[in-house]
């Protein structure tokens, strides 16, 4: 089996890439109340900064909230892409029929409960 | 004793639906697997991550898997 | 078989319509929230896809209507998060929490965002049903 140089040159990023990743991930998980100050920040100042019971609706939709935008963003990205292969694949069904000259059993999709 | 048991039924309900010939009765066992895990969140004090993970895989990722049976055949061989 | 699906899907559709916007609404209040919600009215309206006839769900929802409105809501997403810079410490926030007029932001963010949600699996649901149909007029080329 041969190995060319692409393959070496990811598996050598690839390892780089999951040491790192478990060195900073050592950080996060320690349990002294020095070193978790942004979550105790959020537990103390949570409620007189937004107004909301809900700390965690609190957190997604307003200290982070930038995040929860481009999270939007890529549902409505994926929601296109769908729409536009579907768009697709009906113009090239419809192209077959006019074709053809006749109505091919072209239903691709009758009732769902009809399995 | 109850929250071990309920992980080790939703992993011998995963290997279940492996194994099986018709392909609709291992997505009804996978969406169950997952209901099993949607109760494990709550059990870990998550209400919000539970209610989203029921929702999800309760409404649309079984539609999706059944229109993608629905357009090839049914039986495994 | 049909006749039992029809009339569940004419009870069911209202109540899991209700069920959606309380999650979104209380989103301050109670577990729940934008996602959630989203996700549950989007299934309400999945039931009514699959449960009614074919010929009425492809004269009820155009494709332009819906990404024009998603676009809208967009932008007025934007317009809330740009405005938070200038009337931050002024909305809607009492000090008696537990109540609904007491959300500050969260309060309009959580009903935009499940109105965004639903629209996305919309527009998903609709493409998987409409490959059996040509592509119509309003369409986009």
């Amino acid at each position: 089996m041969k190995i060319n140089q692409i393959q070496i040159t990811t598996l050598i990023f690839l390892f780089i890439f999951v040491i790192m990743v478990i060195t900073v991930s050592g950080k996060i998980y320690q349990t002294d109340f020095d070193s978790r100050a942004a979550s105790q920040y959020y537990l103390n100042n949570g409620l007189e900064e937004t107004g909301s019971a809900n700390i965690v609706n609190s957190i997604v939709w307003d200290f982070r909230g930038y995040d929860t935008l481009g999270e939007e963003s890529v549902l409505f990205i994926a929601a296109t892409g769908v729409y536009f292969l579907s768009l697709a694949l009906r113009k090239s069904i419809d192209r077959r029929d006019k074709k053809k000259g006749e109505k091919t059993k072209s239903k691709l999709l009758t009732k769902i409960t009809k399995i | 004793m109850f929250y071990e048991a309920l992980l080790i039924a939703a992993i011998v309900m995963a290997l279940v639906a492996i194994e099986m010939k018709d392909l609709l009765q291992s997505v009804i066992l996978l969406g169950s697997t997952n209901l099993i895990i949607a109760i494990v969140f709550f059990m870990l004090k998550a209400p919000d991550i539970a209610i989203t993970q029921a929702a999800v895989i309760g409404g649309v990722v079984t539609m999706i898997f059944v229109v993608a049976i629905k357009k090839t055949e049914r039986f495994e061989k | 078989m049909d006749a039992i699906i029809r009339t569940a899907t004419r009870v069911l559709f209202p109540v899991i319509l209700l069920f959606g916007i309380y999650i979104s609404v209380n989103g301050h209040i109670t577990p729940g929230g934008g996602f959630p919600a989203g996700v549950i009215l989007g299934t309400a309206f999945l039931l009514l896809a699959i449960g009614a006839d074919e010929t009425s769900i492809d004269a009820r929802i155009s494709k332009k209507n819906v990404m024009y409105l998603k676009g809208s809501f967009a932008i007025f997403l934007l317009l809330i998060v740009i405005e938070g810079y200038i009337i931050r410490n002024n909305i809607l926030k009492t000090q008696d929490f537990f109540e609904i007029w007491s959300g500050g932001f969260t309060f309009f963010l959580n009903i935009i965002g499940g109105f965004m949600v639903l629209l996305g699996i919309l527009i998903i649901v609709y493409s998987f049903i409409m490959t059996m149909y040509p592509p119509r007029e309003d369409d986009w080329k």
